[in-house]
Order: structure tokens, then C-alpha cells, then sequence
């Protein structure tokens, strides 16, 4: 499944892309963190999140890895995480652009595979949860950097 | 397919079952029928640590009317009941009208009315219901109960308002206003699966005939209950007239609701779905609404 | 007036057990000391394992034992190759075959990586759930298609494509009869066969007893005997040390055939290995992944024709997808090669097919076992034929029937059984006639359909016609006993789901011994009882099983007959056996009961006859020469509603030819069985793969098995065209509900919405993509 989007946030590219990165910046915006461990500062984390919507949510163990930074023009971003029976891989690229009046573009893409139980249960809430999730997302991370 | 360990409690009172909940939070999970809390369960997909068991409590298990002619419905009342209830039948005939859709009877036995409002599944029957009838839900903590209309309520897929302290306890009906005509039509790949589309409407014409209110509510067409108010004003003022029903069927489908499409029928086809049934569903709910006004047709 | 038992509707006799829950199934089955087995499944189509971790498992109290692939040292294998490639010229064959546990790659999702072995299934799961694997995530080969191009990813690395097989059979010469050709017609044809869904999933309990060296297996298997035997030499057992039961199965359609799934080949082992008896249950989401199912065609097929409707040849070139593996060799696309031809008479045939390796389950016959996927190609093509013609497409069915007086008819290729695709007998023209009649084709056309047209309504009818190769060898066995009681003892070695051998197979004994049918008692898939045989499948119990049961009956009532003529000194020819008696003819106080005449034949004392058997019992063997083919056509009026699409069956008819019937009931009842399977494949039954080999609709709230709802009653009528390759005349009837629903579907919603250019080249159809053909015709892109 391939998601993608793009939104403006005011504030400067470099400050963007170092917010981007930041594991406990980070940790603020991601919808149903429990958990995140720093095992390579910028570059690798592992995280324990709960992935679904209102009552139906699952438990990831997430591992991520920004496996290319391009300060501050791009990052590509790998991530794989398991579930009881199930398991999701992710990798997305953000590309930071300049925008109007010192702000930033951020163009994402994302390709997320979902495997085992979860894929053959509940494809139906694949699209809905990962729009949801990626909405909820940038729209703390706007919130947060532009404050 | 077997859970993980949870623990089990059976509270014998609404009051424990709210101190249960105060004090457990989000651990706690409320198994009211368990039509689709225990499949996630068994698939572990949902690992709750505790489990409420609202089974025993009577007190939630009721259909009465109030001085103000409201239905007065438990949120522990099967669908079961719904379906067969003489005052369900009287007083709110649209919910009535759309149990037999809701899965099959095995189904109905145990699902419940707050059971289903609570997990607000996009594709189910009563959230679009309860929408489409202006159904006011009331919850209710250790703290106090409050009262939510419907539109306020759901807030999305699996989302609503109610807090993890809350119990949903009673769903009020207001009585319709005379010369008020309904429908429910959905289409399911088989008598009951979760439907591709469907659609509940509500209007009340005046004693001419003229529409004064509608109400069209779309099932699996968004990420929650979909109610296609402009799709509504387009009828509204206008007698029954085929323009009219083609113009807000056009509206309602292709700009109003928002489905998601699925391996049983996509995006296109669930709007068309959704054209074809709002077509049916009005010219049903006026032809209702016009013997309602005494019209002899 | 004798009573009768063969060709009587009797109630089947173990449905009081079944319905009231006293039939032993292997979930019943619970033993001292017992422990579950879970397994670790894959959520992957295709990754290379880099490292398993299960320490964590046993942080579970009540954890056992838990192994991986490295753990199983030697026993590490393969499973067997079950059917060889058939003796066709230039075949090409690559046999790869399911793994036991995963050990480097895993081919498709649910292979399984692991087994844990603990005192409750819920405490299994929750180890299961802590084993850690790391995976490699490799392309994905899903589309069969794709798979061929050079740079797909490949399934089998060892091999330089994707190509499974490859298969060429012709019969005259195609290229020569075209150019005889008024039309030629050429299609692309997409078939697509789900899951059989069987209401019981698979099951294994494995007992070893080292006191008396035995290992006892329950399985849900149609195979019990041959299971027992790739036990034995797998475990390194002598084959009497093995005691397989397949008792009560709650279906077995072909996916519970001898497969040596990676479970039988396991769980037996590790009983051995803990010396404890272990339980696996399959569940319905491991159902949707682990058990074999069948999937799509894809047909390039041309028809060339006389203007006068009689078909000259038919050229067809397919690709089969076949799954991860291919352990059941070619018996599936060879079938859908073969009952193309269907009940014509087509001069010349060009077939070749292309198996293809995906990552996805493994494709082994599942009911109709590939023949629908050939009779879609035929029937579709004959009824594009007739609108091309202008013909009704009865006619054109008629005039390319084969002949009554034809048979035996070579059609010159090779068959699922190696044998050469003969049809042994038939008569095609009554069956039709009486599915018309039964339809009410004339009036409905003539009369019904204008009215209803003219109404504004959709109501269409369709009729296809088919042929089924049943009752293959190599061969079945029984014994027969009559006890000291009177009771009958009847064993064979075929397992049953369902079939009502306990009744059909009574039938047969009570018909040659002269006694009540409640006199008969039917054993069936315990190698204990009797180990030699093949299994149930292929349409085969009722022919091959049944007509050894026959041989056995029929020399047991020589015993009798030989001791009654030496007791009452009387001629053979002048004895009868009736109501449990042997008595002299006409004079029946001159009798004996057969139980007194068996306590006789066993003596305790004194001497008997030197080269006497005792007892009065038979064991006998019957193999017949090749299958026999029955026959059918089905008819059927549909309504549509060409808004939402959605269909209403309002009349189903099936006749058919098994040639003799033992027991209509029964017979009905396949038919409705495979009917309702058959209708579920062409409406509402898809399995649904995602580009990465993932199955989006592994349950039943999505993967949408017809219910009481959808299935509409059904009319069944007989013919009766008897086999001569065996002694009982009769032919398999199993598959043959199921087998031409689907072109029947895409007939008969053709004629219902009756749209210029309006046509369906695929199955299963939906409301939404009956909605999507239709947008096309009406507006080609």
C-alpha cells in the first residue's frame, strides 16, 4: 500500500528536518506510543506503539531506521515492526522543499506492507487507520515546531 | 486462534462496574455481547487485560417510553429484542426496520444495542440508526451521566465520545413528528454480511405533501455513520418529485459520503450502490410519509 | 416380493450419530497425558530466514518442547511426491514438494517454522507468540503471469524460471481442421477456484505406546492407508506397527487427501520423540493458508466451427498456477485438459498448459479437481459459437453431442489415471431432454421470458452440459463377514466425510446376502481393520470401493450357498437367501439362519474339509481398467437486477448419469452439495491476494462461503447409463455438482441482462464486477 501527502509548516527547512529526526521530539506526535528506545542517536530507535483506531488497536514492536539523511533535503526511512501473527514493513521518504514566507514543504511518501493475521483480518482498516495515523501525525508536528 | 490471558470480572451492579472502571482505565475492556471483542480476541489482535462482563446487569436491559414519548432503550438490550418488540415496532420503526439486517439471528441474541453504538464500526447498522432517528445516548461514570446526541457521538471509525471510565447506558428515541415517513435498504453480497452500502432515511412532509425535514444517513460509506445534509436541503421544500430524489441521490453519492471501497466492491461501485438506494429509500420513506398524512395511494 | 435395498432411497444410517453428536471425530479424541501442538507461521510470502530465537517460549510454564527445522535433525525432509508426472512425450516436470518445518525460505504465507508442544493450546499460543524470527522479505511472485517475465523474482531458486510443468496433448490436428473452418472464435478465459472450507478443519492426535511398540494416529484424512504406510517408513516402523483411523471427517473435498502435510509428517514424530500423546487442531485462519486449495487458469482457447454449428477443433493454450509447490504432480490442470472435451464430439485438440510456482498456497484437486476450469473454456465457447451462428445454444449442443452408439469413445489423450481418456459409455441426448423438460425450457422461452421482459425485468436461463471422469484405479479392497449373530461385517480401507458409505455400502450387502440393511455394520478408514487401498477421492468410493465390497459379498454368498448345499443335500441353483435365511427353494422350513451357518463354518471341535476356510468371510479386491464417465447437464433461471447486480436464483436443475444409483437420497444430496459449492465459486467465493502474496479475506467474514440463503432448492433427476467396466455398472458422482456451475452462471446472466457484446469471460462474478463488465460493454475504453 503506498501513501502519500504533503504539508506546509512554518518554520525553517534545517529546523524541520532536525525536529524530523529526533527521537523525543518525535515521540510527542506518534499516535499510540507507549515506548521509545534510542539505540543509535538519529538513526536508530525501537519503539512500542499501539496501531488502530478508537477501540481496535494493536500492539507493534517497531524497529526504525533512517537509512539515508540528506540534511536537510531528504531522509529515507526504514521500518519494521511485529505483531501477535503479524508483521508490517515501512519505508517512507520525506523530501524537504522551501515554501512560501520561510516555511517549509515536506513531500512524503510512504509503502506499507502488512503481513500474517492482521492482513488477512482486517484489510478493510488498513487504508482508513494509516491515513488517520499519518494525519494525526503531522498535525501535532506542525503544531509542535511551529510553537 | 485462542486469546491471550485476560482476567474476568462479572460485576453484579452498574455502580461496581463504574468503580471497576475508574480504577482500571483503558486496561479494562466492557464485554457487553462479545460479537466483536471476542473474534479480535481469539485473533489477538486485541489483548485487553481485564475484561468487565456486563452480562448480568438487568438493569440495563430494558425498552420503556417516558413521559415526553421518548423510547427508552438499555444499552445491554439484544438485537434480538429490538427486532421482536412490539414498541420498538411502534415508536421507532426504522430501528426496527433494520435489525433483520444486523448479521444473522445467532448474532442478534447476543449483540446489543450499546454494544454496537460503542464500537462504531463504519459498515454496522445502529450508529446510522441511532443517527438517522437524532437517538440521544446517555453515559454514565462514577462520577455523574451525561447526555450525547448522536451526531456528537461518533467521531469516526471505532472512535466516539465516550471516555474509558463511561458506560454507555441508555439510548432515548424521540418520537417522530406526524406525516413522518422512513426507509432502510441496504445491499449485502449475502443475507448478513456487512453490507457494501446502505442507506436509513427520515423524512416529514407537511400537510401538503411538501418535505419540511429529511434525513439521509449512509452505512460503510465513510469512517463513520454518514449523514449527507445537502443532499437533505435539495429535498427539503420540495413535494415528492423524481428530480428532486435524483438531484440529492447525486449529491448524497458522489459528494457526501466518502467510502472506502474494499475487496467486495470499490469506490465507484459503492457510490453507485449508494445512488440506487437512495433512490428506493426515498420513494419508500414518502410513500410512508404520504399514508401518514392520510394520502390514499 | 423380495426386499430391496439397492436403488432404494434409504435414509442414510449415521446421520441419527452425526446429528445428535455421539461420531467420533479427532477433535473427541482425548488421552491421558495429552499435549497441543501450535505452530509458528509464517506472516511472509517469500523471505529467506536469517534467525530464529524461541529461548523466550519457554518463559511459558507449561511449555514442553519446541522445535525448529535444526532440531529436527534427519527427520528434516521433504514431503513425498504423490502423483508422478503422467507418461505424455517432452514433459517437463519439476517436483518440489511442501517442507516439514521451514528451514532457509519460506514460499508461501502459513508455512510453518515452528512447533511448540504444550498442556494447553491457549499456553501453546501464547509461546508461539514469543518466538523471534528474523526474516529477509523477498520479492513476491504472484501473479502467474509476471511470474514467466525473465526478471521475476523465483519461487525455487535452484530452478532457471518459474515453470513447474509444461504439458502438450493433441488429438488429430488442430491447424488442418482450421483451415476446414467457416468461424473460428478466440477468447481469453480467466477461471479462478476457491477454498473447499470444509465445516471440520484438519486434525492429527498421535499416540505412541511403548509397551506395545505401536504408534496410533487419528487424522482427518480421505487417505488412511497410505498414510499409515509413509508413516511406517518414515519413522522407520514396520507398516503393522502403525494404526492410522480416519474416523468421522466433517468434509474432506479433495484438500484431505494423501497429502503428507508438514502436520502428519510432524506431529506423529514428536509423540515418538516425548513419548506423550499430542493433539493438533487446525483453526480456520490456519485453514485459509495451510490447507491446499485451488486457484486460478488463465485460457488463450480458440474454437474453429462449420457454419452449421459443428465444431471442427478447439485449440486452447493455459496457465495454471500451482502454488509454492507441486507435490500433487499434474493431476489438476491435466484434468481441466481433459474434460474440456466435455460430452462432444471435437475431431481435432491442441492443449498445452504451463504450470507455474507462486508464493502462494499449495494447489492440489479440490472438488472438480480442475474439470470446471475446462468446462467454463468448452461451454463458454460453444455459447459464443451460437450467438456468432445465430443458433440457440441447446442446438449447437445437441449436434456435437457424441453419439449413443459411439461408446466407447478414445479421445486420444492422456488422463489423470495414465490412462487413455476413453469415455466407457453414455447417452447425452435424454439427459438433456429431461433438463429442458424439468426447466420448462420452451415454455420459458416461448411465453415466461417475453412477459417478464416486457415487465421491465431481467430473468434469464441458462443450460451446460458436462462430463466427469470418475472412479479411477488403481483399486480398493474389502472384507465381509457374517457373524455368529447374523449381523454382517463389511471393512474397507477408504475413509469417509460425509458420502454415506455406512448406508451405500450396506445397500450393496444387504442386496447380495439377502439380509436387512440393519444387519450391516460398515467399517471404514482403520488400517487395523483392513490395509490395503487407496482412499477417497476422485468420485471414486461408491465405484471402486463399492464394487470390491461387491466381490467380497458375492464370494461370501458362495460360502453360503456351497455349506447350505452340503447341510440340505440340495443343488445350489435350488437355494435362496432371503431375511437372513438360506433355505431350500420353495420350501422355506428347509433353512438355516446365515448366523446358525457361520457358527458352523468356525467349529470348535471335530474335523472340517482339508482346503476349508473358516468362517463365513471374503476378502476381495476390485480394479478396474480405467474410469468410468459419468454425465450431467445443468439448468437454471436467474433474475438479475441489472441496478445493483444482485441475482436471484428462482429454478436449479440438475440430471445426471452415474449410471446405476445404489441410493438416490444420497445421490441427491451430492448433487445439492456440489451445487451449493458450485454457486459459491461462481458468485461469491474469491480468494483475494494482495501483490505481496498476503490473503486479505482468510476468514469467513470476508471469504463468503454461500449459506441456506443464497442456495436455491434444487431439482435433481437421473439417468441411468451403466458402466460397463464394472460388475455394479455404476460411475463416481461426487464432483459432478460442482463441476459446470460456472459457465452456467455466466449463460444465464448473459441471457437475463441481454446487453449487446455483453460477455463473461471469467469466474467467480460479483455484483461489482457484473457492474464493472457491463460499464465496459456499454462503454468500451
Amino acid at each position: 500500500m503506498r501513501l502519500e501527502g504533503n504539508v506546509t509548516i512554518h518554520a525553517a527547512r534545517e529546523k524541520v528536518f532536525d525536529f524530523l529526526i529526533d527521537a523525543e521530539s518525535i515521540s510527542a506526535c506518534v499516535p499510540g506510543l507507549d515506548t521509545m528506545e534510542i539505540i543509535e542517536p538519529n538513526k536508530k530507535f525501537h519503539a512500542q506503539a499501539q496501531v488502530g483506531l478508537g477501540t481496535v488497536k494493536v500492539k507493534f514492536d517497531v524497529d526504525i531506521e533512517w537509512v539515508e539523511l540528506d540534511r536537510p533535503n531528504r531522509a529515507l526511512m526504514k521500518g519494521h515492526g511485529t505483531a501477535p501473527g503479524s508483521a508490517g514493513d515501512v519505508t517512507a521518504e520525506i523530501t524537504l522543499l522551501d515554501g512560501p514566507d520561510g516555511s517549509t514543504e515536506i513531500n512524503w511518501w510512504a509503502d506499507v506492507t502488512i503481513a500474517g493475521t492482521i492482513a488477512s483480518l482486517a484489510s478493510r482498516l488498513m487504508k482508513p487507520v494509516s491515513k488517520k495515523m499519518t494525519k494525526t501525525f503531522f498535525d501535532c508536528f506542525a503544531k509542535q515546531i511551529e510553537t | 486462534m485462542k486469546p491471550a490471558a485476560f482476567e474476568y470480572i462479572v460485576p453484579d451492579s452498574l455502580e461496581q462496574a463504574l468503580s471497576i472502571l475508574q480504577e482500571h482505565g483503558e486496561e479494562a475492556k466492557i464485554l457487553a455481547g462479545g460479537q466483536s471483542l471476542v473474534p479480535a480476541m481469539n485473533f489477538r489482535m486485541l489483548q485487553p487485560t481485564l475484561l468487565v462482563d456486563l452480562n448480568k446487569l438487568e438493569e440495563l436491559d430494558h425498552i420503556r417510553r417516558n413521559e415526553a414519548g421518548d423510547l427508552l432503550v438499555g444499552a445491554m438490550t439484544r438485537h434480538r429484542r429490538l427486532e421482536f418488540d412490539n414498541l420498538v415496532a411502534q415508536y421507532a420503526p426504522l430501528l426496527h426496520e433494520s435489525i433483520p439486517s444486523i448479521a444473522h439471528p445467532q448474532i442478534r441474541n447476543r449483540g446489543t444495542l450499546g454494544g454496537s453504538l460503542v464500537h462504531a464500526d463504519p459498515a454496522a447498522e445502529l450508529p446510522v440508526i441511532a443517527l438517522a432517528v437524532d437517538a440521544q445516548i446517555k453515559v454514565q461514570s462514577i462520577g455523574g451521566e451525561r447526555t450525547i446526541p448522536s451526531v456528537e457521538f461518533f467521531q469516526g471509525m471505532f472512535t466516539t465520545d465516550i471516555n474509558p471510565d463511561e458506560i454507555l447506558v441508555e439510548v432515548a428515541i424521540p418520537e417522530s413528528s406526524a406525516r413522518t415517513g422512513w426507509a432502510f435498504k441496504e445491499i449485502a453480497r449475502r443475507a448478513g454480511d456487512y453490507a457494501m452500502m446502505g442507506i436509513a432515511v427520515r423524512i416529514t412532509l407537511d400537510e401538503d405533501g411538501v418535505c419540511e425535514k429529511a434525513c439521509l444517513v449512509y452505512l460503510n460509506a465513510g469512517d463513520g455513520p454518514m449523514e449527507a445534509v445537502e443532499a437533505a436541503k435539495i429535498l427539503e421544500g420540495q413535494p415528492r418529485d423524481d428530480q428532486a430524489f435524483e438531484a440529492a441521490a447525486e449529491k448524497a453519492s458522489q459528494d457526501e459520503i466518502d467510502p472506502l471501497g474494499n475487496m467486495h466492491a470499490n469506490v465507484d461501485f459503492q457510490r453507485h450502490l449508494a445512488n440506487v438506494l437512495t433512490l428506493r429509500a426515498l420513494d419508500l420513506a414518502f410513500q410512508r410519509a404520504d399514508v401518514d398524512r392520510g394520502e390514499n395511494l | 416380493m423380495k426386499k430391496r435395498f439397492f436403488g432404494e432411497r434409504i435414509k442414510r444410517r449415521e446421520d441419527p450419530r452425526l446429528l445428535t453428536g455421539q461420531a467420533l471425530f479427532v477433535d473427541d479424541v482425548n488421552l491421558p497425558k495429552m499435549i497441543h501442538a501450535a505452530f509458528l507461521r509464517s506472516p511472509y510470502a517469500h523471505a529467506r530466514i536469517i534467525k530464529i530465537d524461541s529461548s523466550k517460549a519457554f518463559d511459558h510454564p507449561g511449555v514442553v518442547a519446541v522445535y525448529t527445522a535444526s532440531d529436527l535433525g534427519a527427520y528434516w525432509r521433504n514431503g513425498p511426491l504423490l502423483v508422478s508426472p503422467p507418461p505424455i512425450e517432452n514433459i517437463v516436470f519439476h517436483e518440489r514438494t511442501q517442507q516439514i518445518l521451514v528451514r532457509d525460505k519460506v514460499r508461501h504465507v502459513g508455512e510453518p517454522i515452528a512447533v511448540v508442544l504444550a498442556e494447553d493450546r491457549y499456553i501453546a499460543e501464547d509461546a508461539v507468540a514469543d518466538i523471534l524470527v528474523d526474516y529477509e522479505p523477498l520479492d513476491v511472485v504472484v501473479d502467474m503471469e509476471k511470474a514467466l517475465e525473465p526478471q521475476s523474482a523465483l519461487v525455487h531458486e535452484d530452478l532457471p524460471s518459474n515453470i513447474a510443468a509444461h504439458v502438450v496433448q493433441e488429438k488429430g490436428n488442430y491447424q488442418q481442421a482450421k483451415e476446414k473452418a467457416d468461424i473460428i472464435l478466440k477468447r481469453r478465459l480467466y477461471y479462478d477456484h476457491g477454498t473447499a472450507a470444509a465445516m471440520e478443519n484438519r486434525g492429527i492426535v498421535a499416540e505412541w505406546d511403548p509397551k506395545a511398540q505401536r504408534l496410533t494416529v487419528w487424522d482427518t484424512t480421505q487417505a488412511p492407508i497410505p498414510i499409515r504406510n509413509g508413516l511406517a517408513s518414515m519413522l522407520g516402523l514396520s507398516e503393522s506397527q502403525v494404526r492410522v483411523i480416519a474416523p468421522f471427517i466433517g468434509g474432506g473435498f479433495g484438500p484431505k487427501i494423501m497429502m503428507f502435510y508438514p502436520e502428519e509428517m510432524i506431529i506423529p514424530w514428536v509423540a515418538l520423540q516425548l513419548n506423550r500423546p499430542v493433539k493438533w487442531i487446525e483453526d480456520r485462519a490456519e485453514n485459509f493458508v495451510a490447507t491446499t486449495q485451488e486457484r486460478d487458469q488463465i485460457h488463450h482457447a480458440e474454437i474453429a466451427l462449420t457454419k452449421e454449428g459443428r465444431i471442427l477443433g478447439v485449440h486452447d493454450v493455459f496457465l495454471h498456477d500451482t502454488g509454492a509447490y507441486d507435490p500433487y504432480g499434474l493431476t489438476v490442470p491435466l484434468n481441466s485438459q481433459c474434460t474440456l472435451l466435455g460430452p462432444y464430439d471435437i475431431p481435432d485438440y491442441y492443449s498445452e498448459f504451463t504450470a507455474v510456482f507462486t508464493n502462494k498456497p499449495i494447489v492440489t484437486p479440490y472438488r472438480g479437481a480442475g474439470r470446471q476450469h475446462g468446462v467454463f473454456v468448452i461451454e463458454r465457447l460453444l455459447d459464443l459459437a451460437a450467438k456468432e451462428l445465430g443458433m440457440d445454444v441447446i442446438e449447437i449442443r445437441r449436434k456435437n453431442f457424441i453419439k449413443a452408439d459411439a461408446f466407447p469413445f478414445d479421445n486420444k489423450i492422456i488422463f489423470q489415471d495414465f490412462q487413455p481418456l476413453v469415455y466407457d459409455s453414455g447417452n447425452y441426448e435424454p439427459i438433456l431432454d429431461q433438463a429442458l423438460e424439468r426447466i420448462g425450457y420452451i415454455d420459458f422461452v416461448n411465453n415466461v421470458q417475453p412477459r417478464l421482459t416486457a415487465e421491465g425485468r431481467h430473468v434469464g436461463i441458462g443450460v451446460v452440459a458436462y462430463v466427469e471422469g470418475t472412479g479411477i484405479g488403481p483399486y480398493e479392497g474389502a472384507r465381509v463377514q457374517i457373524q455368529p449373530s447374523g449381523k454382517i461385517a463389511v471393512v474397507t480401507g477408504v475413509g469417509t466425510q460425509g458420502q454415506g458409505h455406512f448406508t451405500s455400502f450396506a445397500q450393496i450387502v444387504a442386496e447380495q446376502l439377502g439380509v436387512d440393511i440393519e444387519d450391516v455394520e460398515v467399517v471404514t478408514g482403520d488400517t487395523d481393520q483392513f490395509h490395503w487401498g487407496t482412499g477417497t477421492f476422485a468420485s471414486r468410493g461408491a465405484v471402486v470401493a463399492g464394487n470390491a465390497i461387491n466381490e467380497a459379498a458375492k464370494d461370501v454368498r458362495a460360502k453360503v450357498l456351497r455349506m447350505a448345499s452340503d447341510r440340505f443335500e440340495v443343488a445350489e441353483e435350488d437355494l435362496d437367501i432371503r431375511g437372513g435365511q438360506v433355505f431350500v427353494r420353495g420350501v422355506p422350513q428347509r433353512g438355516v439362519s446365515l448366523g446358525q451357518l457361520a457358527v458352523e463354518a468356525n467349529p470348535l471341535r471335530g474335523t472340517v474339509k482339508p482346503g476349508t476356510e473358516p468362517g463365513l468371510e471374503a476378502t476381495n479386491y476390485f480394479g478396474p481398467e480405467m474410469g468410468t464417465t459419468a454425465s450431467g447437464v445443468h439448468a437454471m433461471i436467474v433474475e438479475v437486477d441489472p441496478q445493483t447486480m444482485m441475482i436471484d436464483i428462482q429454478k436449479f436443475v440438475v440430471v445426471h448419469d452415474c449410471g446405476r444409483v445404489i441410493n438416490p437420497m444420497i445421490l441427491d444430496g451430492q448433487m445439492h452439495g456440489g451445487v451449493a459449492q458450485g454457486i459459491g465459486n461462481a458468485f461469491y467465493e474469491k480468494l483475494t491476494f494482495d501483490e505481496n502474496g498476503q490473503l486479505l479475506n482468510g476468514s469467513f467474514m470476508d471469504y463468503l462461503i454461500p449459506t441456506a440463503r443464497e442456495i436455491p432448492r434444487i431439482d435433481v433427476g437421473h439417468e441411468e447409463t451403466l458402466s460397463p467396466l464394472n460388475p455394479l455398472g455404476i460411475k463416481g458422482a461426487g464432483e459432478a455438482g460442482a463441476i459446470p456451475v460456472g459457465p452456467l452462471f455466466a449463460q444465464a446472466i448473459e441471457n437475463a441482462l441481454a446487453l449487446d457484446g455483453f460477455e463473461i469471460l471469467e469466474i467467480p462474478l460479483s455484483p461489482g464486477r457484473l457492474w464493472e463488465l457491463v460499464r465496459e460493454t456499454q462503454s468500451p475504453a
